[in-house]
């Protein structure tokens, strides 16, 4: 990485590599697996040395360990935030015995998951100019000086095809084209961040010594490229990575906070549009749910101690009415608020005969998907904001937003928000 | 600091590992088509991305004079990443008919409305920057260009 040709933008410093291999000082099987790690590759015959693999092939000036740590760090952090919030969702949906998570603010997954998704696009043209800026690397020569610098450059190989991964996919998703994925987009996205994760932080294991000296104590006089070559100075590279991120959050962002829908010309949903001004995820249709859920039979099971009892559109009806202002916030980054009326869960708990904590079970009339069922927590039914929805706005749910009845609790992901509800079944707790 | 390396090192192991026993054992991932998009992802950058990129900007360097030639390679660095997160918007595949709620818009023409406001922000840093250094040197751009493009004579 040490550019020779260049001492003054890059002062000397200890050797990355050799940095990495710095002796772990213990003794017995450690030491043997060094010793291992460090016995020489035969190097390949310089006659192969030819195109990009050629000394000085990559002439630019505006290449540096300053620019690559600065780039990186950011990454570091983007990369962090996606992960963190793409967890929380993860263990919102999928959640362990240990994990708990608030009804409130109602707000806040709408938040974390609008964060998610926006830090996911910005990293766009972050992640482009970090993979720029050690280009180069690519080209090493020798390619593998011993064992350990090949398995190195085989963890930058898994960081750069998992990060490339994560930031392809999960712009395909929000755009919901899953051909040519060709796997289930939320699981392969979920192993394949730890994937990155762990292959960021080895990463930045092995570059430490790199990223502090070119973070924190280089010279700025020494640090700035010359201008005099008249192309893009490091600064200005960072104003337009930060541009391009602008530009990006800018066009989307809309999708999730309304005021800037009109200039979010590639959001991917309107707050507004929508039957009954709401936008959609599935359709009736596609769920294939039209003739259950207009059948004028309709009735919901509602399941509890006492056994299961059914309940009519009338009956339901003729429970206590309450009207709640909660946002549909989608795991796509996507969300609106709307105003809900219908029956409180927790009075429904209660007529099925568990007045104490309870968990409730909701299961659509939508078969075959594994959406299709989803499990309110006790501090959710105690939430008087979950409510069993039977209007939206003035009216009668739409068919598309679940009519008869759909699940509307406080800071949860739309995917949690069963539509078509079929059976409510309480569990004491 | 050789604590605080080990430490991330050992993490980061212990995360891949963890990635890659679940991805096994789930049986959501389908093993083949995973791997192929990752192996794609890491070509697309290497093989395809990467050397396009370069390859534009040794165009740059040749075609457009300083002090313009940083605004366009900026303009141009916002307007890839722009396309990279909108290509599979302008392709439109995610369109259903049951779903006219979802991907409303008219993406092709937010795209070009994007760059066209990209390229007009470009424009009037352009001119900014004419005014403050002047009128580009022509003698030695054009003296550069000669030097190329031997046989083609300018003026």
């Amino acid at each position: 990485m040490v550019r020779p040709d260049r001492p003054d933008l890059d002062p000397p410093e200890p050797d990355d590599t050799a940095a990495a291999e710095a002796p772990l000082s213990r003794p017995g099987a450690l030491a043997t697996l060094r010793r291992l790690g460090e016995t020489p590759l035969p190097a390949p015959p310089d006659a192969l040395r030819r195109g990009p693999l050629r000394d000085g092939a990559f002439p630019s000036e505006l290449r540096s360990k300053r620019l690559t740590s600065q780039l990186g760090a950011w990454l570091g952090i983007a990369f962090g935030i996606c992960f963190v919030t793409g967890l929380l969702s993860h263990f919102i949906q999928h959640p362990g015995t240990w994990f708990w998570w608030p009804t409130g603010p109602s707000w806040l997954y709408r938040i974390t998951q609008g964060t998610h998704v926006a830090t996911g696009l910005a990293i766009v043209p972050l992640l482009g100019a970090k993979l720029w800026s050690v280009y180069p690397q690519l080209f090493t020569w020798p390619p593998a000086k011993n064992v350990l610098h090949a398995i190195e450059r085989g963890s930058i190989a898994v960081l750069v095809s998992a990060s490339v991964f994560q930031i392809t996919t999960g712009i395909l998703n929000i755009a919901r084209w899953y051909a040519p994925m060709g796997f289930f987009f939320t699981t392969a996205h979920y192993y394949t961040a730890w994937l990155a994760i762990g292959a960021l932080l080895v990463h930045v294991a092995v570059k430490l010594p790199v990223i502090r000296t070119n973070l924190f104590h280089q010279q700025r006089s020494v640090a700035e490229a010359p201008f005099t070559s008249g192309s893009l100075s490091r600064r200005g590279l960072l104003t337009a990575v930060a541009a391009g991120a602008g530009v990006i959050t800018v066009a989307t962002v809309g999708e999730t906070f309304a005021p800037l829908s009109p200039v979010s010309v590639l959001g991917t949903r309107r707050p507004g549009q929508g039957p009954q001004g709401l936008p959609v995820n599935k359709s009736a249709t596609g769920a294939g749910v039209i003739t259950a859920a207009t059948d004028p039979g309709y009735r919901l099971t509602l399941i509890g101690p006492d056994g299961p009892r059914k309940l009519s559109m009338a009956a339901l009806t003729a429970l206590d009415q309450h009207t709640v202002d909660l946002p549909i916030a989608c795991v796509e980054g996507w969300s609106a608020s709307a105003s809900w009326t219908g029956v409180r869960m927790r009075d429904l708990a209660t007529l099925a005969g568990v007045p104490g904590r309870a968990a409730v079970t909701v299961t659509s009339l939508q078969k075959g998907s594994r959406y299709g069922t989803s499990t309110l927590p006790p501090d959710f039914v105690d939430d008087p904001l979950t409510l069993l929805a039977l209007r939206l706005g003035e009216e009668p749910l739409a068919l598309d937003h679940g009519y008869p009845a759909r699940l509307i609790a406080p800071n949860r992901p739309g995917v949690l928000q069963t539509k078509w509800v079929a059976t409510i079944t309480v569990d004491a707790v | 600091m050789r604590a605080a390396r080990a430490g991330l090192a050992a993490t980061g192991v212990a995360m891949m590992t963890f990635a890659i026993v679940g991805a096994l054992t789930s049986p959501d991932i389908k093993l083949s088509r995973h791997l192929i998009f990752l192996l794609v992802s890491l070509l697309l950058n290497d093989v395809v991305l990467a050397p396009l990129f370069l390859g534009v900007g040794v165009a740059i360097r040749r075609l457009v004079r300083p002090p313009y030639r940083a605004v366009v390679q900026g303009a141009l660095i916002v307007t890839a990443a722009v396309t990279y997160a909108a290509v599979p918007l302008l392709l439109g595949y995610g369109r259903t008919p049951d779903l006219p709620s979802a991907l409303p818009r008219n993406y092709v023409a937010g795209y070009v409305l994007t760059v066209c406001a990209v390229w007009a922000g470009a424009a009037l840093l352009m001119f900014g920057r004419r005014r403050r250094y002047g009128r580009p040197s022509r003698t030695t751009t054009v003296a550069r260009i000669g030097q190329r493009l031997r046989p083609l004579k300018i003026r």
